[in-house]
């Protein structure tokens, strides 16, 4: 709530702002008995009370416009335009949503057959991996089925057993 | 503010025009043609005085009741039914009066004076008063005239006031509302207004010139 600081043209003291809430009807009972009071018994107020009614009572000489003819129909079909432009906005919305939703679903499985393809992928190159590091142990699976002991191998391949199958290529 | 269903229960058994609104809420197109009829010239006429451009006042009252339109899905009665419609058309109004500043235009009065005589108001108006025969009454578009220059010495919310109480006979409690102002200061603006129009009036009360009957 804020009080306008270009309303001070005329200074206005509370006798004035009584006398117009009077003329207005909007004293309280009490405050218009008072008011009431006083006009019975001071010229000046009277004659400020009757300046205000009169300068109010003027106020009915102001100029009074008549509506067109066409005003109402004019007014009718402006808004049928804006109520038509409302439906397309929403149409257009319900399109642009729809496409949206699509958009996301496709992109949605997009991802996600790419995030399956990726995992299948990894796991297929992990089995790989692995078979590929324990080739060695695949190669010679029946020699070490036929021995107990790791400790025992280690021993023959530092008395040369295993040297002549060495693939260096030489 | 939330409005309570007791309230607007209250105000659709009191205000046929609540009852209006609320039928062109369910899109009753009736109903809305029935509550133009009822208002038009009267917001015609306010923002012809209150924007003093005649031609504009109709481009206004049109906003208004397409924003009343736009609103009717939304619209629960909180108070009479003009007083909603007039908060909407002072918001009009404003938006309007702030386009025009942006634009710089300079406000032209209704009837294409163009500019000619003193640009203050009361100059104007003591000049119309320095013509006045004291014998004679002064006519109808004369007085007009006058009281038209009078109300261009008041500020726009001392105007808009001024218009709500005089012409649509609207409480201190129901201008507030429209204005977002309290009670309070809706009292000190009129009679700040009143006292105003009183001054710019002075030559025409102390003739004791009055306006003729209709």
């Amino acid at each position: 709530m804020s009080t306008p600081n270009d309303d001070n043209l005329v200074p206005v003291d509370d006798a004035e702002q009584q006398l117009v809430a009077y003329l207005d009807g909007e004293l309280s009972d009490d405050e218009r008995i008072v008011v009431e009071a006083r006009l019975a018994d001071d010229y000046d107020y009277r004659q400020r009370l009757q300046r205000l009614e009169r300068a109010w009572d003027m106020l009915d000489s102001l100029p009074r416009m008549e509506a067109s003819g066409s005003f109402v129909h004019t007014t009718v079909e402006m808004i049928s335009l804006a109520a038509s432009q409302e439906l397309e906005t929403i149409q257009d919305r319900r399109k642009s949503s729809t496409w949206r939703v699509l958009t996301i679903t496709l992109a949605a499985s997009l991802i996600a057959a790419v995030a399956g393809f990726a995992w299948v992928n990894y796991s297929a190159t992990s089995e790989n991996q692995k078979l590929l590091t324990e080739l060695p142990l695949i190669e010679n699976m029946d020699r070490y089925q036929k021995v107990d002991e790791v400790e025992f191998l280690e021993q023959l391949r530092k008395e040369g057993l295993f040297v002549s199958e060495v693939d260096d290529g030489v | 503010m939330s409005i309570t269903e007791s309230t607007a229960k209250r105000y659709e058994l009191q205000d046929p025009d609540v009852r209006l609104m609320l039928e062109v809420r369910d899109d009753n197109a009736a109903a809305f043609e029935e509550l133009m009829l009822r208002y038009q010239n009267r917001l015609i006429n306010l923002m012809h005085h209150l924007m003093g451009r005649r031609e504009q006042a109709e481009d206004l009252a049109q906003e208004v009741f397409l924003r009343v339109y736009r609103s009717r899905k939304s619209y629960k009665p909180g108070s009479k039914f003009s007083t909603w419609l007039y908060t909407i058309a002072n918001n009009v109004a404003s938006n309007a009066r702030r386009s025009m500043a942006r634009r710089k235009e300079v406000q032209v009065d209704g009837n294409d004076e163009g500019g000619i005589g003193p640009a203050n108001p009361l100059d104007r108006i003591a000049k119309a008063a320095s013509g006045q025969m004291p014998t004679r009454m002064i006519d109808r578009a004369e007085m007009g005239e006058v009281v038209r220059l009078a109300m261009e010495t008041l500020n726009e919310r001392q105007r808009m006031a001024v218009l709500l109480s005089k012409f649509e006979e609207m409480s201190y409690a129901d201008i507030a509302t429209t204005m977002g102002m309290s009670v309070e200061a809706i009292k000190s603006l009129l009679s700040r207004a009143r006292a105003n129009l009183k001054t710019a009036l002075e030559p025409y009360l102390e003739q004791g010139a009055k306006p003729p009957a209709e």
